[in-house]
């Protein structure tokens, strides 16, 4: 099943840029409006505008590899809502890809140890 | 498996509890999608139109805020004018605000317009609440500068009398009545000017020179892509449910084609 490979691999690449996209920002805007009074001035740096930006059209590629990667896993709505919903979720892809990882190897294990 | 399935197995598992179900749940998050890529689309105009408001010529206070109402946020940092005169005995003194790194207070005075409404006018800063040019002149003033937005933060502090710790029109109106006009104006000139007075301030909200609204233009599309993202994800679920529908009822001989 390279077709399950392939789309286990496109999903781990989105899993792990828009996680450290997201990771990045949320420290940013944690310590930008905590202690750089990011709410009350205009000191926001363009990167920062920038990278939320960046991070709304990468969690739509997410979004897209991860539909396709749960539909060929035959994963429930619910599931593939969770896969999905993890990638808005700071730190959340990260642990939603460890599992998803760890179900793609069982099943491509179990599809190629069965010849039929 | 690319064997399409019949319309009445799509129909039939459209119509199960489970389907009826999912489609209910899309269309919440359409709708929602909708409603939020529509407040991202409208925070992108007041940006925009906040912009071109601030490079516009200046307006009469009157037709800008009106009292009782709230300040349209596409005319927040609009030039204006008012003609008045100021009431010394509503004025405040807004504590903790610095300015060019020293310590002090604004001074927020109540301007009495001609028709009897009162507009809040930020008239500057003082290092001290006794320094000279605290007490505003008692003579008609016209005074020109810009509309800035009630100050959000710490609404729920209680501070002594005669100060606030932010501008907020729902305080003033408890200070000054019912005929005060929401925001408050930035003073930039006035006239006659007198000396001493508080050192003007340049204003908190600049809408002027922003960069373009892109941030907020690209969520409202994004906001929509998810909105026909989730139909279509709705779509090929279904599309496969319905297939094993149909290979289960046997009846593909229907539909099938030789390929």
């Amino acid at each position: 099943m390279g077709k399950i490979g392939g789309a286990a691999l496109r999903y781990r690449i989105m899993a792990w840029v828009t996680g450290v996209v997201l990771g990045c920002l949320t420290i940013w805007l944690i310590v930008g409006y905590g202690f750089m009074d990011y709410a009350n001035t205009d000191v926001k740096p363009d990167l920062y505008r920038l990278l939320w930006t960046a991070h709304g059209w990468l969690y739509f590629i997410y979004l897209i590899v991860g539909v396709d990667l749960a539909f060929r896993m035959r994963y429930s709505i619910w599931r593939t809502l969770g896969i999905l919903i993890a990638g808005t979720v700071p730190f959340m892809s990260f642990v939603s890809e460890y599992f998803v990882h760890k179900d793609v190897v069982a099943r491509v294990a179990v599809l190629q140890g069965d010849p039929s | 498996m690319s064997k399409h399935p019949t319309p009445s197995a799509l129909l039939r598992t459209a119509l199960t509890p489970r389907w009826i179900g999912f489609a209910l749940l899309a269309t919440i998050f359409m709708i929602g999608c909708v409603g939020l890529g529509r407040w991202q689309w409208d925070r992108t105009q007041d940006i925009i139109q906040a912009e071109q408001a601030s490079r516009s010529a200046p307006r009469a206070i009157e037709e800008v805020a009106v009292p009782g109402g709230n300040l349209a946020n596409e005319l927040i940092g609009q030039p204006v004018f008012a003609k008045g005169s100021y009431e010394a005995a509503g004025q405040v003194l807004v504590l903790n605000r610095s300015f060019a790194d020293q310590p002090g207070v604004w001074v927020v005075t109540p301007l009495r317009l001609f028709d009897g409404s009162l507009i809040a006018v930020l008239r500057g800063w003082l290092p001290d609440p006794t320094a000279p040019g605290v007490v505003p002149p008692a003579v008609a003033v016209v005074v020109t500068g810009v509309v800035q937005p009630d100050e959000g933060f710490y609404a729920d502090a209680k501070p002594d009398s005669g100060t606030l710790v932010a501008i907020s029109s729902v305080e003033l109106r408890k200070l000054w009545g019912p005929e005060t006009r929401p925001g408050y104006i930035t003073l930039a000139t006035q006239q006659p000017t007198f000396t001493p007075g508080p050192t003007p301030v340049p204003p908190t909200v600049v809408t002027g020179n922003v960069a373009f609204p892109i941030q907020n233009l690209f969520y409202a599309i994004q906001w929509l892509i998810f909105a026909a993202f989730a139909s279509f994800v709705y779509g090929r679920w279904l599309w496969r449910d319905a297939q094993e529908m149909s290979a289960k009822d046997g009846d593909f001989s229907t539909t099938v084609t030789s390929s």
